[in-house]
């Protein structure tokens, strides 16, 4: 039986370009095909968020990439990414291209993260997967690459949640989704790293995520390796709800378990 | 010398088969020197931003053809394309009064151990599975970066189902790593269309091929006038009518870029002939358009009576069109040569055009008739342009130059351009109907546009007032062209 997808309503994994469009001040620095993108854009942008669609950053891979490899290439396009978009945070991101070839994306990042410049990279060809696996991939990519080299104070906030919810554009609604979760739960006396659309508060925010007294994944499972990840790496512990509370009686099933698991009281 | 080699499976690239650059600054009349002396060299980037791909080029003719389906080899991820060309294909269907049909595009879905053991089986099994599903009168099959460089044989495939599902499964050769310019992908879908769904003609008819995107049905007034039919390809056309495409009196391009293949393989293969003048965009080059088509279509006559009757329909609006732009300036940002047709028209409107971001630039097309040269036809009818800039669209080039250029008015041809206007407070407007500005009304549908949109200054100063951009301060106050290598002819400016 042909694995054919007809009207796919999902990306590949370079699709998680969009998660990091949907980070404040962060741009994905794309090594990857001329089209792809804009085709990614096309399915799941929604404008070009601050340095999204057209400002993406590319190398456009041509045929001497494909031959010669593309690793110098890559390196003349971050340098000038560095030049010429204002960011707080560089993600470089592979395509089919790269990784068929084989180009080394570590040894080109890590001249730069050597001279302490904010870039992260992690290898996301097409074919490895969808934008849901790679979005994963990604924020861990974030964490170990960056967040974990600037952790400021190594303890623990006390009622401090980071939430991994809606993926950023795969769902139309994710910016609202993702305000609304932050609300509730900060309306029940949580303290919430969102880390993502218009309510996050970009790098720094994401700085804390170390320091989170525990996680909250919303999802059926996307986003729960990044939680038992950071579980692994900061002993964080973590709930889970597996899917998006819809409703008064569901937010409140949601909210209370929360409550539970954090040990708030329940007076709400 | 002939581009057309209908044997070959795969379509050369722009650039190799007509010299397509995608960089150059200097003045519209130093490029075309540089092209006829040839001296015209491409420049190469070190930094760039994301493009558009041949793919996707293709994908946008193939997948508006009524009784086809495609299938897409490559990741899922390549498939981004087809919900907004279902779009379109959906939208296009009301307009034209067409039956509901869904879109028929399948993607074969290419994973990593395809990557590895290839995934020509999983191709087979995607065009059965499609040909069962939706039973189509044909199957093209869009190649990707990942199949061409894992090397899957395609054509023997596509061969091979040919004769197994007795109807032409054809392949289409457009991975988007092989060229810089993505209007490639035009040329590859319709050398998949010339070289296995068109036959050669059984007898003439009254046809003319109008090769065009998805635009406004302008020439049925006028051919019917003539005596002449409409066919508008590729999209919204079936593969019967496509077939004896050979058949027609002529071939229209409403965009010699698009249709460059096309035009000229009818031309030669079938003895179509292909009008070649530039397309009718401006009074002067819609009169010598209209003339070549009088001419092909043995209507000349006729034709001058148009033009007479017209020019006098035209002229007073179009006066006081020119009246209430005197002195303001323009830019544009568009494709190769639907850029020269806007350039036309904003001259015609009297308009001073400050500067203009194309895409890439063609040096001939396919018909190897410089009489197609758009831009040499503004450069002779309307006078030299400055700051006339090939720019592979690289947003943060043309960010750069309209910082400098600070026009009265931005036009825009493709999305995710025209924004830049408006977060500058440039009123700008984004147009994709090829259709909306042709031959003689045209002219007076852009005046009205543009009054309207410079008419409504307010809301684009607060909204500039309010943007914020992601390019840097040292960016903006740099040459707009410090990341370019290689010589090109003409001086950097």
């Amino acid at each position: 039986m042909a694995k054919l997808i007809e009207q796919p309503r999902y990306s590949c994994a370079l699709g998680v370009q969009q998660s990091v469009v949907a980070i404040k001040r962060a741009v994905p620095v794309l090594h990857a095909g001329p089209g792809c993108s804009t085709k990614i854009a096309a399915l799941l942008g929604q404008g070009e968020g601050y340095a999204g669609g057209n400002t993406i950053p590319c190398t456009n891979t041509g045929e001497p990439e494909v031959v010669y490899g593309g690793e110098e290439k890559l390196k003349s396009v971050i340098e000038g990414s560095f030049k010429v978009i204002d960011a707080d945070l560089y993600v470089v991101l592979t395509g089919c291209t790269s990784d068929i070839v084989g180009d080394d994306i570590g040894r080109v990042a890590a001249d730069f993260q050597e001279q302490g410049r904010p870039l992260v990279y992690a290898e996301t060809g097409g074919f490895r997967g969808s934008n849901y696996a790679s979005h994963e991939i990604v924020v861990k990519a974030i964490i170990d690459q960056y967040v974990d080299k600037l952790r400021r104070n190594k303890r623990v906030v006390k009622g401090l949640a980071n939430v991994f919810a809606t993926i950023p554009y795969q769902d139309p609604f994710w910016n609202g989704n993702l305000e609304e979760i932050k609300r509730i739960l900060e309306g029940i006396g949580l303290q919430v790293n969102i880390l993502f659309g218009e309510d996050s508060g970009g790098v720094e925010e994401w700085q804390t995520i170390p320091d989170a007294e525990f996680n909250i994944v919303v999802s059926a499972w996307a986003g729960l390796e990044i939680a038992e990840h950071l579980q692994e790496k900061y002993q964080t512990p973590y709930f889970h709800f597996p899917y998006l509370p819809v409703g008064g009686r569901e937010t409140s099933v949601f909210l209370r378990q929360v409550a539970d698991f954090a040990g708030l009281q329940q007076a709400k | 010398m002939t581009m057309i080699n209908l044997k070959e499976p795969e379509v050369q690239i722009r650039e190799v088969r007509l010299k397509s650059i995608t960089g150059f600054a200097g003045t519209a009349g130093e490029l075309i020197q540089c092209v006829y002396a040839g001296k015209l060299k491409d420049r190469t980037r070190s930094f760039s931003q994301s493009m558009q791909c041949s793919s996707a080029s293709a994908l946008c003719q193939l997948s508006m053809i009524l009784d086809a389906a495609v299938v897409n080899h490559a990741p899922v991820g390549c498939a981004g394309d087809f919900s907004s060309f279902h779009f379109t294909y959906r939208a296009g269907q009301m307009e034209r009064n067409l039956p509901y049909l869904v879109g028929r595009y399948f993607s074969t879905n290419i994973e990593e151990t395809d990557t590895i053991f290839g995934a020509v089986q999983k191709l087979e099994d995607t065009i059965r599975e499609a040909y069962r599903r939706v039973r189509p009168k044909a199957i093209f099959v869009t190649t990707s970066c990942a199949s061409g460089i894992i090397g899957d044989d395609v054509e023997s495939a596509t061969e091979d189902l040919s004769k197994e599902l007795g109807i032409p499964v054809v392949s289409c050769f457009c991975e988007g790593f092989k060229s810089k310019v993505w209007t490639s992908g035009f040329d590859s879908a319709y050398h998949s269309v010339v070289r296995k769904i068109v036959k050669p003609p059984r007898q003439k008819n009254n046809k003319v091929n109008i090769v065009n995107f998805f635009g406004t049905h302008v020439f049925d007034d006028l051919l019917q006038k003539l005596g002449y039919e409409p066919n508008y390809i590729v999209p919204f056309s079936t593969i019967a009518g496509l077939e004896y495409t050979s058949e027609a009196a002529a071939t229209i391009q409403i965009c010699p870029t698009l249709g460059s293949y096309i035009g000229a393989a009818l031309e030669e293969v079938y003895g179509v002939p292909e009008i070649k003048s530039p397309p009718a965009y401006g009074i002067a080059g819609t009169d010598s358009w209209m003339r070549e088509l009088g001419k092909v279509l043995d209507r000349e006559e006729e034709i001058e009576k148009i033009i007479a009757g017209e020019h006098e329909r035209i002229l007073p609006k179009l006066n006081e069109y020119r009246e209430k732009f005197r002195g303001k300036t323009a830019y544009l940002t568009a494709g190769a040569a639907h850029g020269h047709a806007i350039i036309a028209l904003l001259r015609e409107l009297g308009f001073e055009v400050k500067g203009a971001a194309i895409f890439h630039h063609d040096p001939l097309y396919d018909n190897g008739d410089p009489a197609s040269d758009a831009l040499a036809h503004d450069v002779r009818t309307y006078g030299d342009v400055s700051n006339y800039y090939v720019c592979n669209k690289q947003s943060y080039e043309i960010v750069n130059l309209l910082n400098r250029h600070r026009p009265d008015l931005l036009v825009a041809r493709h999305t995710g351009m025209a924004h830049w206007g408006g977060k500058l407070g440039i009123p700008s407007f984004l147009l994709d109907d090829e259709q909306f500005g042709f031959g003689y009304q045209g002219i007076l549908n852009y005046g009205e546009r543009i009054e309207d949109t410079i008419n409504n200054r307010e809301y684009l100063e607060n909204f500039a007032r309010h943007s914020t951009t992601p390019y840097t301060k040292w960016w903006l106050e740099q040459e707009p062209f410090t990341f370019w290598g290689g010589g090109a002819c003409g001086e950097a400016y």
